[in-house]
């Protein structure tokens, strides 16, 4: 309850931060106007699942496919900014949906020279460490609709997408060694009864709680290069207060670790992208008393964009995802659960189709296909749904038009 | 405009050479032969010389009067927000399918233009920071540029600014 409470609180003060930005525009002369910014987009889609319940439990074609953003930054003086967004977003089972408060800050710029710039952004900040969590739901920053899963779990969204607390920020600009970037942050999110679910079983009645999140990122990109190079850590712990009365599980302790390793080239014409994690998985109680599990989970993509003129860009991407690097046919967890959840539930792999069309210079349409291979990326997570999700193989394919400004 | 006419020159090498080769082989016309590969050279030479149009000059409002390559970069890339006297730097940009935009990212910076405008999305729709202000014209680049403290922007090389506005950038 409280935990909501302070989740309506954190939302109301930051639809009125907006809202405040928004009327300073209307005010604004030319001076106050470049300490000002206001940004958004708009994205539709229409999304087709074949196999699965990623988006819907019909199967039937689904245009829960929608992102709506607005965000305002103000510059109060020179070491003081505030800046919110707000987001309406759709996405059928891969989150929870509706509106949310993105990020609501304020960046204070502790220091600043030609060479290096040093920031703390105090409120809900966003995960500013893998390649594409930044604005993972601004659509047209996204390499494809859908993100590689493996790195990108939808189901893990809520939790992966940014926190309440601070993050900390060294850029460096070295004219002999070129870019470097370090965050630092550390920040929780509260979680919805629907998000529990996703990530537990529909059957969880209890409440289900992040107790603490340590993320840091280092990048760098050499003089004049094309490419860059990141590394990232993460630490998260949570716990699980099963429902006093009626409720199918008991309590529980969960952690999660990611070691993340990255690098990006952006050419011309061609782009290549890799993203490699390792991450642990350590899981007590829940089932029953003393059920401990600790398993070390492995995936990686690498995705290729060819620009072929203005307009058009092709993207083909190849991704693996194993829950277990130990049992990476499933085997193990077949046997485990006396053949209950099938092998195919340990991995998953996707090879991604993409082609995106800019049809003006903030007007967008991207179509993609994705063959998927195992469904160790589907919600419920710890408790599967095996009725709806009982083939190996399934596809998508998902077309979305968006704009932004 | 040179892109244009870098077409429009491969098409008439290409064809010239189509004629020249058909000619060779099946015997037609020496003078034809000839006049083909003179005019093939012509058109070469008048390719290879064809100034690249929309080459720029970065203009601002500060009391600095130069700047090295990178703290140009810095600054379009929004690594460096002020000038070393301390005044905040105002970033002026063209719409990134402009092509002064796009030769000036290119050539100026040796940033290709859809990746600035990846590092300004970035900046602009995650909190992190903000992206330099857009202008619809050159006119209106120079107008923002000369009327706001601190700006900086850019300008094709002939346009007609006061000395006073051209940053010279070195290395």
């Amino acid at each position: 309850m409280l935990y909501k409470l302070k989740d309506r609180v954190v939302s109301k003060i930051s639809l009125l931060v907006v809202l405040n930005l928004l009327m300073f525009d209307a005010l604004a002369d030319q001076d106050i106007s470049h300490d000002f910014q206001v940004h958004g987009f708009i994205a539709q889609g229409l999304i087709d699942v074949d196999g699965s319940d990623f988006v819907n439990d019909s199967g039937d074609i689904s245009t829960e496919l929608t992102e709506i953003g607005l965000n305002a930054s103000y510059q109060l003086n020179s070491q003081l900014r505030i800046t919110g967004q707000v987001v309406y977003l759709e996405g059928g089972n891969r989150y929870d949906n509706g509106t949310r408060v993105d990020y609501a800050l304020i960046d204070w710029s502790a220091f600043q020279n030609e060479n290096w710039q040093v920031n703390l952004y105090l409120g809900r900040f966003k995960n500013y460490h893998w390649l594409y969590s930044g604005t993972r739901d601004v659509p047209f920053t996204r390499p494809s609709i859908i993100l590689p899963q493996s790195m990108y779990f939808d189901g893990f969204r809520d939790i992966a997408v940014g926190g309440d607390g601070g993050n900390f920020k060294v850029s460096h600009s070295s004219d002999d060694l070129g870019d470097f970037d370090f965050n630092l942050s550390s920040g929780t999110t509260n979680l919805s009864k629907e998000q529990t679910q996703l990530l537990l079983s529909e059957l969880a009645l209890g409440q289900f709680k992040q107790l603490s999140d340590v993320q840091t990122s280092f990048y760098w990109q050499p003089v004049y290069s094309s490419w860059r190079f990141g590394l990232s850590f993460l630490d998260s712990k949570f716990e699980y207060i099963a429902a006093q009365e009626g409720d199918n599980f008991l309590d529980a302790d969960l952690r999660l670790q990611r070691s993340i390793i990255n690098a990006l080239y952006e050419g011309e014409k061609w782009e290549f992208a890799v993203e490699a994690f390792q991450e642990r998985f350590i899981f007590d109680g829940f089932y029953f008393d003393g059920y401990h599990q600790d398993k070390l989970g492995l995936g990686y993509y690498a995705q290729s964009r060819y620009k072929i003129d203005n307009k058009f860009t092709l993207l083909a991407r190849y991704e693996k995802f194993y829950a277990d690097k130990n049992d990476k046919n499933g085997q193990e967890l077949e046997e485990s659960t006396g053949g209950l959840v099938p092998s195919y539930f340990g991995y998953q792999h996707d090879i991604t189709f993409g082609l995106s069309y800019d049809i003006a210079q903030t007007f967008r349409l991207q179509f993609e296909f994705h063959h998927f291979q195992g469904t160790a990326r589907l919600t419920p997570v710890v408790f599967p749904n095996l009725e709806l999700n009982d083939n190996e193989n399934w596809s998508l394919w998902a077309v979305q038009l968006m704009y932004w400004f | 405009m040179s892109s244009k006419f870098g077409n429009i020159s491969f098409f008439i090498i290409f064809a010239g050479y189509l004629d020249l080769f058909t000619s060779r082989f099946l015997l037609v016309n020496r003078d034809v032969f000839i006049k083909n590969i003179l005019i093939s050279l012509i058109v070469i030479a008048g390719f290879l010389t064809t100034p690249a149009a929309y080459s720029a000059k970065v203009i601002a409002n500060t009391s600095a009067t130069s700047l090295s390559k990178s703290q140009l970069r810095r600054i379009f890339s929004m690594r460096q927000l002020f000038w070393s006297d301390g005044q905040k730097i105002v970033v002026f940009v063209l719409p990134s399918s402009h092509q002064l935009h796009q030769n000036f990212s290119k050539n100026e910076l040796e940033i290709f233009s859809y990746k600035l405008d990846r590092i300004w999305n970035k900046l602009t729709y995650s909190g992190l920071g903000t992206a330099p202000i857009v202008v619809q014209t050159p006119q209106a680049l120079i107008d923002a540029v000369i009327n706001t403290s601190g700006a900086i922007g850019y300008v094709e090389d002939s346009a007609d600014v006061k000395d006073a506005y051209v940053i010279q950038v070195k290395g």
